[in-house]
């Protein structure tokens, strides 16, 4: 009796743990209109090539490459930015990013083929604006498989600060050239990263072309914005309470909207978790939730939440997780949508 | 000082605890409101005056906010506090707590599960009645290890209960592994496994209060029982005490509550293990004496430690880091001031 009790047991979990938190996806969702089209402004952003001659790819090589790295510090809610130098003997053919980031501003602006590999998170649909593209490939790998990328013998990995410190000595010990990145947090920086990138690649001319790309959207979504006495006051609340601050990407998408990040006027920097009483407390006049985990029935049925602004006047407003967590050129593609979400009379 | 004497003390002194950390609960928080009006939307809700005049915000922010937080916390304490009283006088040992034989580890792998596979999410009550069923399932796994021949021996519990505590723990470390994919989701687990207070509401309050008088009824019917047990099984049975019975309701009990309590407000260390101790040293061993001021203790051990991380500790400290950072200090102080009365083997 036993014995049967346990494989039911084991049985009952690893079913369980089979299921993917599926269950957790909201299935009423349309999206909106939006000051730009999203699929236009996704193709140009997703893939873009210079039409003259590449100015750096005639540059010298080997060539030192400075740059600045940010650090985020969570436990002391803080940032700093440290400075750095790389050398590149020559341009690197056999890529591979570790990062989703890192992953969107290569697809866009260098050669495909010069791509080796990409991690399984880029290539998740819940992270990645480009996963169908890059799961068509076929090249993709376990985040962690160091062995795999060692094998494969590129002569450039892209990492981040949120890449397996492990992973990342495994990878200098073989004496594959590791380039570690920092985290952007605004447009503003995701601008300096593909600048960066496309120097470090030798494709200056497609970056450049990507960034005239973004700053021209830029005005076009701005122009295209409500003209409003006061800005809208935006709160992005995730699940467990926590709300982003100054230093995230939120903040940025409120600029680019004309919206104030109600988080960061508050004083949080990165992430902070803060209860009910407090959200009351700044009453803001829109509340972002990702359209996962049922976070927007949740709020609506809070009895101490009904009697914030925003959920009086039906403002508790849904968007993909997806678009909030990117963080690339696709910020843009956010602030679109974001736009289109929060002033619903304006297109 | 006779034991009559410390225990009315004692009782007071921690009423009056109790009553002050309330009060200081539900006076503070982001909204300024009067001490005055929270005794009017007091008496309001329990229909003693009008509340036509009182700010609908400050009722809920006071009647739907904060005091289901405090009256969570409170309950939550006094349950895990009992669980460790209860639990220490079925093993005759100082070092028993509802973790023990693998209660909590089930509780949490309930309610850990609930959050990843988003039935938290989708049911609120999803999480907590995922805990509780987690606590049960183990306990029953537990007896089914330790008993052979309708027979169940307190060494064999013990062992089985270490052995589901590796297991429950390398399965719930696996599903926090699965869940760092879904950043937001691994935070929350973590977060709720670190002990966490925030935005409880009236639910919560209505589970921990269920398990907490279901689970009280049942040990004080056999609080006599208890109090022989801990003379040793055969003494007990001598005394006509049906040990095998009686040791499985307790620990029923016990393990009721304390799923209760993690349901409700994720794992909090060290509150079962310390308050017992502490009154035990003070009233004596006399379980009908020793239950009631170790779960008063433990409410109000719980009560401080919240307003502590609510309101004075600017970090984003979870309550349930906070009492283990307390109650493990002391209780290795009690280990050090007592370690000579302790048997060498």
């Amino acid at each position: 009796m036993f014995v049967k009790f346990k494989i039911l047991l084991l049985g009952g979990i690893i079913l369980l743990l089979s299921a993917s938190p599926s269950l957790s996806v909201a299935e009423s969702w349309v999206m909106p209109a939006t000051p730009l089209p999203m699929d236009e402004l996704f193709k140009e952003l997703g893939y873009v090539r210079s039409t003259g001659k590449a100015r750096s790819d005639s540059g010298l090589w080997p060539r030192e490459i400075k740059y600045q790295r940010r650090v985020i510090d969570y436990h002391n809610d803080s940032f700093r930015i440290e400075n750095r130098t790389f050398r590149l003997e020559r341009p690197p053919q056999k890529i591979i990013p570790h990062a989703v980031g890192i992953t969107e501003i290569l697809w866009a602006i260098c050669p495909r083929e010069r791509l080796l590999m990409f991690n399984t998170v880029a290539a998740d649909s819940r992270f990645s604006m480009i996963a169908a593209e890059l799961t068509a490939t076929g090249r993709v790998f376990n985040s962690k498989e160091s062995e795999l990328i060692i094998a494969a013998r590129p002569d450039l990995v892209l990492t981040v600060i949120f890449s397996d410190a492990v992973f990342k000595q495994r990878l200098r010990q073989a004496g594959i050239p590791t380039l570690d990145l920092g985290s952007p947090d605004s447009l503003d920086s995701v601008l300096k990263e593909i600048r960066l990138l496309g120097e470090i690649l030798g494709e200056s001319g497609n970056a450049e072309a990507l960034l005239q790309v973004i700053k021209r959207k830029r005005a076009l979504l701005r122009a295209a914005l409500p003209q409003r006495k006061t800005p809208l006051r935006l709160l992005y609340y995730d699940l467990g309470g926590y709300i982003p601050g100054k230093s995230s990407n939120f903040t940025s998408l409120c600029k680019m909207v004309g919206a104030v990040n109600v988080g960061a006027e508050r004083g949080i920097n990165s992430w902070r978790q803060i209860d009910h009483e407090t959200l009351l407390k700044w009453d803001p006049d829109v509340i972002i939730v990702p359209m996962e985990n049922h976070l927007e029935e949740t709020l609506r049925k809070d009895p101490l939440l009904r009697y914030c602004r925003a959920l009086r006047e039906g403002k508790l407003l849904q968007i993909p997780g997806l678009y909030l967590r990117t963080n690339s050129q696709f910020l843009l593609l956010s602030a679109n949508l974001l736009a289109g979400i929060i002033y619903p009379d304006t297109y | 000082m006779k034991s009559s004497t410390a225990t009315g003390l004692l009782t007071l002194l921690l009423l009056i605890l109790f009553a002050g950390g309330v009060f200081v609960s539900l006076t503070n928080g982001s909204w300024v409101v009067s001490s005055r009006r929270i005794g009017e939307i007091l008496m309001a809700r329990c229909g003693l005056l009008s509340d036509m005049q009182i700010s609908p915000v400050e009722i809920a922010i006071i009647w739907d906010g904060r005091l289901p937080r405090v009256l969570t916390a409170a309950l939550v304490g006094f349950s895990l506090a009992v669980a460790g009283a209860v639990m220490q006088g079925i093993f005759k040992n100082p070092m028993a707590s509802p973790g023990v034989i693998g209660i909590s580890s089930g509780a949490a792998l309930g309610a850990v599960l609930a959050l990843y596979l988003g039935f938290a999410a989708i049911f609120p009550q999803a999480l907590p009645l995922m805990a509780i069923i987690g606590a049960l399932v183990t306990l029953m796994t537990v007896y089914m290890i330790a008993t052979s021949g309708g027979r169940t021996s307190i060494a064999t519990l013990l062992l089985a209960g270490i052995a589901l505590n590796l297991i429950l723990g390398a399965i719930t470390s696996f599903v926090i592994t699965l869940s760092t994919k879904e950043f937001d989701i691994g935070r929350v687990i973590v977060t709720w496994l670190m002990g966490d207070l925030n935005n409880r509401l009236w639910f919560h309050v209505e589970i921990v209060t269920v398990t907490t008088l279901a689970a009280l009824v049942l040990i004080f019917s056999f609080v006599r029982e208890l109090n022989i047990l801990m003379l040793g099984e055969e003494g007990a049975a001598n005394l006509g005490v049906e040990v095998g019975r009686v040791r499985n309701i307790l620990l029923l009990a016990a393990s009721i509550m304390t799923g209760g309590a993690i349901a409700v407000a994720g794992v909090i260390g060290f509150v079962g293990l310390v308050a017992p101790h502490m009154v035990r040293a003070l009233v004596g061993p006399d379980n009908r004496r020793l239950i009631p001021l170790a779960g008063l203790l433990g409410a109000v051990f719980l009560v401080y430690a919240d307003l502590c991380v609510r309101l004075y500790i600017p970090v984003d400290l979870k309550v349930g880091v906070l009492t283990s950072l307390l109650g493990g200090p002391f209780f290795i102080w009690q280990i050090i001031r007592y370690r000579n009365r302790f048997e060498y083997m």
